[in-house]
């Protein structure tokens, strides 16, 4: 969802959909899960302001910020966290009332051949520790008694679709996909539900944890391959979707701490991968049958480029170079004497200290620092050079772009002014975005070419 | 006076022009050419060339043979760039307020 976050805020188009993030994670106190919903909060922050034309809503942006965002708790007027009611502050054991069961019942022996003891201990409010078993028994009822999940049901209409991404080598993304499914297929009672365009992209193994009799950890990656087959199969005749999207490495590349508590995992090409079939699912129409879908990149490079990636990924590089651009603006038009912008559209040192842009400032800097994870993990996504603004030609890697310097952008801004009224309407912050996607996409759309 | 009217002919298309020239063609340029510096070295620019042409041409028609009459024409010159940066000052002023440019609207009101 991060990766979809960034990848919306840098103007990739959700063919008109608004995107309703529910974020299935039993576990409570996750940062990771805390910095997502930050995120979100901040990229709607931004959107709504950029539609707010005082008593009138605008349409959308063309260029960044041009989706729109809602929760489902905002979407039924509800003020508790619907998230929260995703996790339970019990253990396994006592979460399937094992103790009700005398130790000659046969369903304690059934219980005790099919779940270990470290299952049964495992608290449930950190996950399923990769325990598709125990996730598979915990996560239905959790579905089906979730506030989120009545409010999707009854706020899903005719036309709306479904996107469900998981990993296949966890515990809560091995279970909950096709239960998830199931739910949704099952829903007898809401047409509109069962006969949704559904779409899921299924996250194969692409990282390892550190061994777990150093770290103290219930989950092994060694395991990951195995598990991965066993669900494999499990999906081949049980899922439901019309698109499955199947997204993997070639080997566990990057080695991540064994750590359940804080999950602090770096952000990684393979999710950005996999945001990106949301995008693709959302251009398509309901095909006739089951569709399974893949992509591949061109070289099997350690660090990735426009070259290596293949031309598939055209969308996604331009995406990253044009928000990596907005970031420059940003950072220097605050310093920028004299820009005539300052005067015509009130880009001046209020304007600079004024909630949205300041908004804007902080995700900017939160997708700096997801885009220097990505470049810098293995694999790396680095098809861009970010750091000299004299020599901006040679921004996306492997290609020259006409700019030579961050004055061309500015010119092109200003070119971009003029062709807009000063009364089209009176949101300042709004025109900057406009002037700066129009100035960036001038350069970068031969990406695309 | 035929002679009169070309410096007078100098002085306002050099004085409009290179004003023009300034928030027109020059700021479709990139490399911050708002930058309001670049306005003083067009004002500079303005006055030495026309200064320099005038003298010239002042030259070329009338030599200065006759005791004084260099002076003359230096002073001549001299009064023709100042009008001729008074030219380019009321134009800039002009467009800084009523006309489309993408340089720094340093005169506006």
């Amino acid at each position: 969802m991060k990766s979809i976050t960034m990848l919306m805020a840098s103007g990739m188009s959700t063919n008109g959909y608004t995107v309703i993030p529910v974020i299935l994670d039993p576990h409570l106190d996750l940062e990771e899960k805390k910095n997502l919903h930050s995120l979100i909060d901040n990229y709607k922050d931004i959107y709504n302001k950029t539609v707010n034309n005082g008593t009138s809503t605008l349409n959308p942006l063309d260029g960044f910020f041009n989706s729109s965002i809602v929760t489902i708790n905002e979407l039924n007027n509800q003020q508790n966290d619907t998230q929260q009611a995703v996790g339970i502050k019990e253990k396994f054991r006592s979460y399937i009332k094992e103790a009700n069961l005398s130790t000659d019942d046969l369903n304690n022996f059934f219980v005790q051949t099919l779940f270990s003891s470290k299952n049964l201990d495992s608290p449930l409010s950190v996950g399923f520790k990769g325990n598709p078993n125990v996730g598979t028994v915990v996560l239905g009822e959790m579905i089906e008694g979730a506030d989120w999940f009545k409010a999707f049901k009854t706020h899903c209409e005719k036309d709306d679709r479904v996107f469900i991404i998981s990993s296949i080598f966890g515990g809560t993304g091995a279970s909950g996909y096709p239960l998830l499914e199931k739910k949704i297929r099952g829903a007898e009672n809401e047409p509109a539900v069962k006969n949704t365009i559904m779409g899921a992209v299924t996250v194969l193994p692409y990282y390892g944890l550190k061994d777990p009799n150093t770290t103290g950890s219930d989950i092994d990656s060694a395991n990951f391959y195995t598990k991965t087959k066993s669900a494999l199969a499990y999906y081949e005749n049980t899922v439901q979707s019309d698109y499955l999207y199947y997204v993997g490495e070639k080997s566990l590349r990057q080695v991540y701490e064994n750590d359940e508590k804080k999950q602090e995992d770096t952000a990684n090409f393979i999710e950005l991968v996999a945001a990106s079939a949301l995008f693709d699912f959302l251009s398509r129409e309901k095909p006739e049958k089951r569709q399974y879908m893949t992509r591949a990149i061109e070289n099997d490079a350690d660090s990735l480029d426009l070259q290596s990636l293949g031309s598939g990924y055209k969308d996604v590089v331009k995406c990253v170079a044009d928000y990596m651009l907005l970031r420059a603006l940003v950072l220097n038009l605050p310093n920028e004497d004299y820009f005539p912008l300052s005067q015509d559209r009130g880009f001046n040192d209020d304007f600079y200290k004024d909630a949205a842009f300041q908004s804007l400032c902080r995700f900017t800097e939160k997708y700096y620092n997801w885009y220097s994870e990505l470049s810098t993990n293995k694999r790396a996504f680095a098809p861009i050079h970010y750091d000299d603004m004299h020599q901006m030609n040679g921004w996306i890697k492997t290609m020259q772009l006409d700019a030579k310097d961050d004055s061309y952008y500015l010119l092109k801004m200003l070119q971009a002014s003029n062709h807009y009224e000063q009364d089209d309407h009176s949101n300042s912050f709004r025109f900057f975005l406009q002037f700066a996607y129009e100035a960036i996409d001038f350069f970068t759309k031969k990406i695309n070419n | 006076m035929e002679q009169w009217s070309i410096l007078i002919v100098i002085v306002i298309l050099l004085g409009v022009l290179l004003a023009i020239w300034y928030y027109k063609p020059y700021n479709e340029q990139p490399g911050r050419h708002y930058k309001p510096k670049y306005w003083f070295i067009f004002l500079g620019i303005t006055f030495f060339l026309v200064l320099i042409t005038t003298f010239l041409l002042e030259y070329i028609v009338v030599e200065p043979r006759l005791p004084g009459a260099l002076s003359v024409e230096i002073r001549i010159a001299l009064g023709n760039a100042i009008y001729a940066t008074l030219l380019y000052f009321i134009t800039s002023f002009v467009w800084c307020n009523w006309l489309p440019t993408n340089a720094y609207r340093l005169l506006k009101i």
